[in-house]
């Protein structure tokens, strides 16, 4: 990323953003974003200088471990964040206003109507003493002035349309009724009610079964698509983005450290980073007992940053340039909408020499197993916060 | 499945731990009853680990917990080495507690946040009177330097000073340190990053192959379930519904809620649509009245009238040449079954 320079895909001299459709000005521009948080130990750079954008229509998944800034980046957007500790600075331009003018008598025209969240956990996202349909229609009474027999209607209708079997029976249960799919999509509804532009999921499915995840996300594609909405879907799993974004952004401490379309990012990635994301998952094709590729040590502290990349401690072919200059975000070679942080890419000729190097050691020494230790000690990753 | 039946348990006498006929049921008022576990048999060889999957409510868990007799099971036996739990009562399966030990989901609640590192996992010596307490300083040393935590800089911090994965660790040590011979894992890895979900794995299959360890894994991701076990055994509303090792399960499920689970898992490949796959639909049914004959009818794609009416046994399929330890309670199995295979 951009750091404070504000040179960001959408920054001038940048490359253009990727457009969906062409000629239509995207929804969402976020321009240099950066979100700080004051902390008693000093300043937290929970989002460092983020630059993105997005169409009506479109997918852009946000991926990262714990503490990377994704969800600290979308409430950022949404305006949700004590305004007394979290200061905003760059600009995020919605439908041609800056929200970072915005307070929270602006942002209540915006939420629900313009833009709306959907939340991890359904039981905390509900109210667990009124009944669903009042939830429902709560908002579509308040935002659409709507009498109460319309807003029942359609709050049935909506219960409908996120596939909630005897929607009419649903609508006057409590959410303690229903299991965690149901909850969840109730907050679907909740969330498409007021008929936002653009929609919010942060780890919408992450408390979810894998059968209930999949019909979640099958539901989402399908009212993105009927709504024309632009939808940012974070994420720690890059295995739900990949068939479901249309561009896929990484972060780590705060920055976005490569930034493609879906495709692309998949088939040439550049960033050890997101390499290192993918191959910690286990694969169902893989034996049982194949030895993981995990990511030792952990994300850096954001209130003493390092000087250089900030995944340098973690990366196994980070050199010393790595460790004293920060990269900036590029453009791959001829593809102006693939974007990477990293002075050696994975498939650079540095990297490929330390990649041999680091297999003919593992060999060497017997271990069919690479990075699965932390990286450093291991009580100087348990200690912070000292 | 959903099924009942124990043609896939082993000879008895080879089995660390065996469980027969397992039923949970809690109350759940008005004399009505939720039937959590229903019969469910599976045994464990030394040294293997045996996956446990299934959606939240399947009574994974519960089945995990009735082994540690937490609580007792309500019907069934449980036997641990030459021990019948489910017999034993007050102290003397107090007795038995350091010969099993659990890992919970969520690594933080499980720790005392008002004890040191040191204190916590030394505790279980000092319950058990075993060694003085230099033989157990040297020991919680030991196990803690063998999940990869330093003694000496952490031992006096508290659980709240460390990260999910580093608490897992902590909770890892403390579990091992009795040497247990059987270790119930639920859910370990399902509230860490994928990263650090990595690193506990490893460390896993490092901790089962120094202290050899035998293992229960309780998880929902299928993938995760592969990479730990020797055998994999998927649950449905508190029944078995197939058993086998990973790779026959994996390559060939032969009950259709197993191929269901395992088409449900996001593919991190953008050429795989996954809205094209024909997701399970609906929610699991309530326990308190559970559908008749095979529990997964409701949802199955293969149901037919007899699934309404016959409870699914326990059966063998696959390849009797690469093990024949591949079982499915299945009236319409996706893998013919060794018997109509061999008339």
């Amino acid at each position: 990323m951009s750091g404070t320079t504000g040179t960001g895909p959408v920054g001038g001299g940048a490359p253009a953003a990727p457009s969906g459709i062409p000629g239509a000005a995207p929804l969402l521009v976020v321009d240099d974003l950066s979100t700080t948080f004051s902390s008693p130990r000093g300043k937290v750079r929970a989002v460092d200088g983020v630059s993105l954008s997005l169409e009506r229509g479109r997918t852009l998944g946000i991926v990262g471990e714990s503490g990377s800034g994704k969800s600290v980046l979308s409430r950022s957007i949404m305006g949700l964040l004590p305004r007394s500790t979290a200061e905003r600075t760059g600009s995020i331009l919605f439908g041609g206003n800056d929200l970072t003018t915005f307070g929270d008598t602006e942002y209540r025209r915006l939420w629900g109507t313009e833009m709306a969240m959907i939340f991890q956990d359904p039981m905390t996202a509900l109210n667990p003493v009124m009944k669903v349909g009042h939830q429902i229609t709560e908002s579509l009474r308040h935002h659409l002035d709507m009498d109460k027999a319309t807003a029942k209607e359609t709050a049935v209708e909506l219960l409908r349309s996120v596939r909630i079997p005897e929607p009419e029976k649903r609508y006057s249960t409590y959410p303690h009724e229903m299991s965690g799919g149901m909850r969840q999509r109730v907050v679907i509804a909740v969330a498409l009610a007021c008929g936002p532009k653009l929609l919010f999921a942060d780890e919408p499915t992450t408390a979810l079964d894998v059968t209930v995840q999949a019909q979640v996300l099958d539901l989402l594609g399908v009212q993105q698509r009927e709504r024309y909405m632009a939808m940012v879907l974070v994420t720690h799993d890059l295995g739900v983005v990949a068939g479901r974004a249309d561009q896929i952004a990484v972060m780590y401490a705060g920055r976005i450290v490569e930034q493609a379309p879906t495709r692309s990012l998949f088939a040439d990635m550049k960033m050890p980073y997101t390499e290192a994301l993918l191959s910690a998952i286990p694969k169902l094709g893989d034996p049982p007992h194949t030895r993981l590729a995990a990511i030792g040590g952990r994300p850096p502290d954001l209130v003493n940053p390092p000087a250089g990349c900030p995944f340098a401690p973690r990366c196994p072919y980070a050199r010393d340039r790595c460790r004293e200059e920060r990269p900036e975000l590029r453009a791959v070679a001829g593809d102006p909408e693939h974007l990477f942080a990293c002075h050696y890419p994975v498939d650079s000729p540095e990297t490929l020499e330390t990649k041999d190097r680091l297999a003919v050691e593992a060999l060497m020494a017997g271990a069919p197993h690479l990075a699965d230790r932390p990286a450093g000690p291991a009580t100087a990753e348990g200690t912070h916060g000292r | 499945m959903a099924g009942s039946g124990s043609a896939h348990l082993r000879n008895a006498d080879d089995a660390l731990l065996r469980v027969e006929n397992l039923v949970v049921e809690f109350g759940a008022g008005r004399g009505r009853k939720v039937s959590a576990v229903a019969n469910v048999s599976f045994d464990l060889h030394p040294g293997e680990t045996l996956g446990l999957v299934g959606e939240s409510g399947c009574g994974k868990s519960t089945t995990g917990k009735a082994v540690m007799q937490l609580p007792a099971p309500t019907q069934g036996t449980v036997r641990l080495g030459d021990t019948e739990l489910t017999s034993l009562r007050g102290e003397a399966l107090r007795r038995t507690r350091p010969r099993m030990q659990m890992i919970f989901q969520d690594p933080i609640s499980s720790l005392n946040p008002r004890r040191t590192v040191s204190e916590i996992v030394e505790e279980p010596l000092k319950i058990w009177g075993l060694g003085d307490a230099e033989a157990r300083a040297a020991k919680v040393k030991e196990v803690l330097e063998a999940v990869g935590i330093d003694v000496d800089a952490a031992g006096v911090r508290k659980p709240h000073e460390f990260s999910g994965g580093q608490c897992q660790r902590i909770s890892i040590a403390r579990a091992v340190v009795t040497e247990p011979e059987l270790i119930i894992c639920d859910e370990p890895v399902s509230a860490l990053d994928v990263s650090v979900q990595a690193q506990i794995l490893n460390l896993l299959e490092d901790m089962k192959a120094r202290y050899g360890l035998t293992l229960v894994f309780v998880a929902h991701d299928l993938a995760v379930v592969k990479n730990v076990s020797d055998r994999v055994a998927v649950m449905y509303l508190g029944k078995l519904c197939e058993i086998g090792p990973p790779e026959a399960l994996y390559a060939e499920p032969a009950h259709p809620y197993t191929a269901a689970l395992l088409a449900a898992i996001p593919v991190p490949d953008p050429t795989v649509d996954p809205s094209a796959v024909d997701h399970l639909a609906g929610d699991l049914p309530s326990p308190i009245d559970p559908p008749s004959g095979c529990r997964f009818r409701t949802r199955c794609p293969r149901a037919t009238d007899v699934c309404a009416h016959a409870e699914p046994q326990m059966q063998a399929v696959g390849d009797p040449a690469a093990g024949g330890d591949h079982f499915v309670a299945c009236h319409h199995p996706l893998v013919t079954p060794v018997e109509i295979r061999t008339a």
